[in-house]
């Protein structure tokens, strides 16, 4: 009898592990899928602000011709970023266009600080602070997005998750990378005022 | 392994209940193992957000709690932004003593995440609140048996409870306070019409179940039980609430919480300044010479100061209006809380790092130990009732 209740209890130890083994199994799945998905989420989040951004940069652009006539090239660049964005759709094209965007957004203001009329503009000084105020968020969330993958990256790499990951089929993202030329100092160039 | 079971078959008749209690508590630690472990992944999984970035959605914050009101905490009357206070009674219990709990009060204002980046507003109601023990101390015990040492606080909130002060007690108080840091893993939502107000509200702990369902009327109704408590909340107009509450089975506490604030809604009932105030908000115009030029005092006059007009609470800081008080969005747009469709809402007063210690070595302790303490329990059992 004694062994009868004995087989019982290894019996009902075993039927434990396998539902312990079972719910950890899936947790690591739902985990791999919620963070795929948070990814995702994280980068629309990106896009977002791009596009209030974009939307704030034609603003912009709209003041600044009437005071910088004669600073074809800085608002020229402004311009290519802007149309560099709206033809983008893939998450590289879009971060190059984010890259563009930003660099030629800077140049222009610091342009502009030859022209104090325009630095006086009641909507130039909103505009400045309003893309500013969007730029660092935009810098937040590609942290954001960047957390978010090395995450994912790490844990479809470690042990056990790996062979969750492997069942799944998932590879490993990529980060976003700021372009080497985009790294160089501006090189910034003025046109005599009027 | 043979004396082991040779010791629990001789001691079988004796810890048959005992077996069966171990053999629940098993079960639930096990099962507690894995949400548990649960949490610690979804800590982890989700990076941590600044404050001026985060969007909507399950965020990770870190920061320290600001807020423009306050309230003062029964036992050791500091100010703060949420108490709980817990009295147990040592009481006879068959042969022996066991310590009862006979009060847990809980009040909060709503209050600010401050990162240096933004301020995030958040309503605690429903979080899993792991707060710093304020004062923890014992009463009337067997060495300080004079009843003139307990201190005139405990000795009044004891009296409003309507339990005597010369009982063996014991008392423990957690308290949110300014300047306390805090990270918080929560539901960043749109503001579902939360005022920051100086007036206290219960914080009811967080619920095991939680039921939403329509009335024929259209009125949403949401039922939230806890272990001890209940909460029903009915949004039958999408502006009002009525809540029922439920607590430490002492009756039922009805209170009708307005979501709209107290200022007009409809332009017909503002005044003239306010409608210019409003307009120049919406336009975003900040620029105080605008303001100024509308005959306004401005922008910080939009929102409303704080000021200590109910009892019992106080601006940040003491009871008098500081002139230094910041000015706070009383109705921001959003809130950082507990969220509908993801209900992990967990509030720290430690760093992300220890809490993720913590849940790692407590959630291995209940899923290698429960199953143990289970199939120990059932051998016990098995032995006592001679099932084969």
């Amino acid at each position: 009898m004694q062994g009868t209740n004995m087989d019982n209890i290894v019996l009902l130890g075993f039927v434990l592990a396998c539902i312990g083994l079972l719910s950890y199994v899936a947790m690591m799945y739902n985990g791999l899928v919620a963070l795929k998905n948070d990814i995702d989420k994280a980068w629309a989040n990106i896009d977002v602000i791009l596009k209030q951004r974009h939307d704030e940069v034609s603003k912009l652009l709209d003041v600044c011709k009437g005071y910088m006539n004669y600073e074809r090239d800085t608002l020229q660049k402004v311009v290519q970023a802007r149309s560099m964005y709206q033809q983008a759709v893939t998450v590289d094209q879009k971060a190059q266009a984010d890259q563009s965007t930003t660099t030629a957004v800077r140049g222009l203001f610091a342009v502009a600080e030859k022209y104090p009329a325009l630095k006086a503009n009641d909507n130039f000084m909103q505009l400045e602070t309003r893309i500013t105020a969007l730029e660092n968020q935009i810098a937040d969330r590609r942290e954001f997005y960047n957390d978010s993958v090395n995450t994912f990256n790490i844990r479809i790499q470690q042990f056990p998750d790996t062979f969750v990951a492997s069942f799944m089929q998932v590879r490993p993202r990529a980060m976003f990378k700021v372009e080497e030329t985009d790294k160089a100092d501006l090189h910034m160039t003025y046109s005599a005022a009027r | 392994m043979d004396s082991l079971f040779a010791l629990l078959a001789y001691s079988t008749a004796d810890f048959w209940i005992p077996a069966a209690i171990g053999t629940c508590a098993g079960i639930f630690l096990f099962v507690h193992g894995f949400r548990m472990l649960a949490r610690k992944r979804l800590i982890l999984n989700t990076p941590i957000s600044r404050i001026r970035s985060a969007s909507i959605g399950l965020v990770e914050v870190n920061g320290v709690a600001i807020g423009p009101y306050t309230i003062n905490a029964p036992i050791t009357g500091l100010p703060c932004f949420y108490y709980r206070t817990l009295v147990w009674q040592l009481k006879q219990s068959g042969k022996g003593n066991k310590w009862q709990q006979i009060i847990d009060e809980s009040l909060h204002v709503p209050f600010y995440l401050d990162d240096n980046t933004g301020r995030l507003l958040v309503n605690p109601q429903g979080a899993d609140l792991e707060i710093h023990r304020d004062f923890h101390d014992e009463f009337n015990g067997p060495v300080f048996f004079n009843s003139d040492l307990v201190p005139e606080s405990v000795r009044s909130f004891l009296m409003a409870h309507g339990v005597s002060s010369d009982q063996r007690i014991r008392i423990d108080e957690y308290c949110i306070k300014p300047k306390n840091t805090l990270f918080i893993l929560g539901t960043l939502a749109e503001n579902p019409g939360l005022t920051v107000s100086p007036k206290p509200v219960g914080t009811l702990p967080s619920p095991v179940a939680s039921f939403n369902f329509n009335l024929p009327s259209g009125t949403k109704t949401k039922v939230e039980l806890a272990l001890n408590s209940a909460r029903i909340t009915m949004l039958p107009a999408g502006e009002e609430v009525f809540e029922t509450s439920l607590q430490n089975g002492r009756g039922l506490k009805t209170e009708l919480v307005r979501l709209s604030s107290d200022r007009p809604t409809s332009s017909l009932n503002m005044t003239q300044q306010e409608k210019i105030a409003a307009a120049l908000m919406k336009a975003g115009i900040t620029n105080p010479a605008a303001w100024e030029a509308a005959g306004l005092n401005g922008p910080a006059s939009a929102v409303a100061t704080a000021t200590a007009a109910v009892s019992g609470t106080s601006p940040a800081g003491n009871g008098s209006p500081d002139a230094e008080t910041e000015q706070f969005d009383l109705q921001p747009k959003t809130v950082l809380m507990k969220g509908d469709h993801n209900p992990a809402f967990f509030i720290s007063w430690r760093s992300r790092r220890d809490v993720v210690q913590e849940l790692n070595w407590k959630s291995a302790l209940c899923i290698w130990g429960a199953p143990g303490l289970i199939l120990a329990c059932l051998y016990v059992l098995v032995k006592y009732f001679g099932w084969r």
